[in-house]
């Protein structure tokens, strides 16, 4: 049973409509990646479940309850939490402090060992503007694994950063999911992407379509064709098998 | 969730603080251009005159927490907005009483 479902979801924007009846779900130890152009609506869906933003039909089911008007305040005191598209530490206290803060507030993990295992304990006293995207990015996943959410959304976390802390941060991922993280994730890096998720949703038209494991993501048509590209190197990386779609 | 309301608090208190000092300033010199004398006006205002001035500085207070990008970081802190609202207003509302229980104003 999933711990999260943004269920039936539209929302109008500038006019135009985004999404249609989109549905997200997020379920316990699985990453899942919403993937969809730019424009298709995955950031909306995706604030919409994370109650930053509402909708105007749908509802959300979260822990077992269902929101008709859902607050990040509400969702995150039930154990969600989620990573906007830009930065979400406040410069005004350092990386630590802000740690500390949410391992009080929440009864959290080592604040220690989450600086230690996504390798910014050197950069723990400073403070988030002084630091570089990716240091960035991996101080907001340490915030992440010191909350130990019971949910994870988190809006293009690999935007802008180098291979190398874009594996940190997946590996981080791949972790909380394995501690029973319900784990969301969009972006368009698609090859780390694949590689970090258990389950692919695909956003477009306002609708969404889940199209199961990345292997099977990989072959569907609509998808190759529309977002990946048909000439695209990672249309297949392994010898997995084909199901049809 | 101490530290965070202590953080907000003391930032409300000085936007509070720099508002009437502001406000204090142009008063002031408004009443010296006017010929005016009495001192006790430029602080003093009646109970609307320090209702705006607490929405004012509520109002710059959510200002500075949208411009600084922090509505996330206190949604995943689980603030509610009735919270927020009496973090960056309270210090205002304190300051207003006190002012007007030591100078005699509108509170």
């Amino acid at each position: 049973m999933s711990l999260l479902v943004a269920d039936a979801v539209g929302k109008w924007l500038g006019g135009r409509r985004v999404l249609a009846a989109a549905t997200l779900r997020a379920e316990r130890g699985q990453v899942r990646v919403l993937f969809g152009r730019n424009g298709a609506g995955k950031s909306t869906l995706l604030k919409i479940a994370a109650g930053w933003i509402a909708a105007d039909t749908g509802v959300v089911h979260f822990d077992g309850r269902a929101y008709l008007r859902p607050t990040l305040a509400a969702l995150a005191r039930r154990g969600l939490f989620y990573l906007p598209d830009h930065d979400l530490l406040t410069s005004v206290l350092t990386v630590r402090a802000q740690l500390d803060l949410l391992r009080r507030r929440f009864g959290g993990g080592n604040v220690d060992g989450a600086l230690e295992a996504v390798g910014i304990a050197h950069v723990a006293q400073a403070r988030p503007h002084t630091l570089s995207g990716g240091e960035l990015r991996r101080a907001e996943l340490a915030a992440v694994l010191v909350r130990r959410p019971a949910c994870l959304l988190a809006d293009e976390p690999f935007r802008g950063i180098a291979p190398h802390d874009a594996e940190v941060l997946a590996l981080g991922l791949r972790r909380l999911a394995a501690d029973g993280c319900a784990v969301v994730v969009t972006g368009h890096e698609v090859p780390t992407l694949l590689d970090a998720a258990d389950q692919v949703t695909w956003c477009t038209g306002g609708m969404t379509y889940e199209l199961g494991p990345p292997n099977a993501a990989r072959m569907h048509d609509g998808f190759r064709r529309d977002y990946l590209g048909p000439g695209t190197p990672w249309r297949r990386s392994t010898s997995e098998s084909t199901p049809g779609h | 969730m101490a530290g965070l309301a202590r953080l907000y608090l003391l930032r409300s208190a000085v936007t509070w603080l720099l508002a009437r000092l502001l406000l204090a300033v142009v008063m002031a010199t408004a009443a010296l251009l006017d010929g005016g004398t009495d001192a006790g006006t430029t602080v003093v205002f009646d109970a609307i005159g320090e209702a705006v001035i607490v929405l004012a500085c509520a109002a710059l207070g959510m200002v500075d927490i949208r411009r600084r990008g922090e509505r996330a970081l206190l949604g995943n802190f689980g603030v509610r907005p009735a919270v927020l609202v009496a973090w960056i207003a309270g210090p205002a509302v304190a300051g207003e009483i006190v002012l007007a229980l030591l100078l005699g104003g509108g509170a």
